[in-house]
């Protein structure tokens, strides 16, 4: 029987989506009417988004959410 | 009624809203218990230290100050919403804290100086780590 989750290990790739249009995190941030801090802790896992926030992120990359973001689990 | 209308008013976001007002009914009730509280403590002295040397009318004054500044500020806060989620996080959290070293911090310090290893029980002290607390997790949670 698998542990329960309580801590996410969830991945993202906002980074790399965020390079490939060249932008900064600022510029980003402002995109999606967060602080720059917010999109660092995503980026680097520190913070998982709301399901609100991880929706305007897939629409503004045109992308479905589970294509930038993954659980670990492969569950998708 | 409508089966939309009925159907929304079976989902779950009514619940939800159902649920929030409680909330925020059990949290008014709480802040509420919690301000009288303190107002006792302070008019049977509980709280020595600095504060306790100010001039009654100025406590008062003061007092009454904080707490129309609460009322306007925060409403105004939410209203604003100035900070996204990821701050909102941080000040949760950070609140969180602030809370716990408050509720923690006095009793154990009460029961220390009651066995003699810390100084009489300062709120002033408790209230200060409360502080510390609260701005050490929110500076830790928004800018780590």
């Amino acid at each position: 029987m698998p542990w329960p989750v309580f801590a996410t290990d969830m991945k993202n790739r906002l980074k790399v989506l965020r390079a490939e249009r060249d932008w900064s995190q600022a510029e980003l941030a402002g995109r999606l009417e967060v602080s720059r801090q917010a999109v660092n802790a995503i980026e680097t896992g520190k913070y998982d988004p709301s399901l609100p926030l991880a929706f305007k992120i897939a629409r503004l990359f045109g992308q479905p959410i589970e294509e930038i973001f993954d659980d670990g689990t492969g569950n998708a | 009624m409508t089966e939309l209308a009925m159907r929304e008013a079976n989902s779950g976001i009514v619940r939800l809203k159902q649920r929030r007002q409680r909330r925020m009914l059990i949290a008014a009730i709480g802040l509420a218990i919690l301000v009288v509280d303190a107002l006792f403590m302070w008019r049977q002295g509980i709280f020595p230290g600095a504060l306790s040397d100010l001039p009654p009318d100025l406590a008062s004054g003061l007092a009454t100050g904080i707490l129309v500044g609460c009322l306007i500020f925060i409403p105004l806060a939410r209203r604003m919403k100035d900070c996204d989620e990821h701050e909102m996080r941080a000040r949760r959290l950070a609140s969180q804290a602030g809370f716990f070293v408050f509720l923690i911090g006095l009793p154990v310090w009460s029961l220390f100086a009651i066995g003699g290893v810390l100084p009489p029980l300062n709120g002033v002290a408790v209230y200060a780590s409360a502080v510390v607390a609260y701005l050490a997790v929110f500076v830790w949670h928004k800018f780590r």
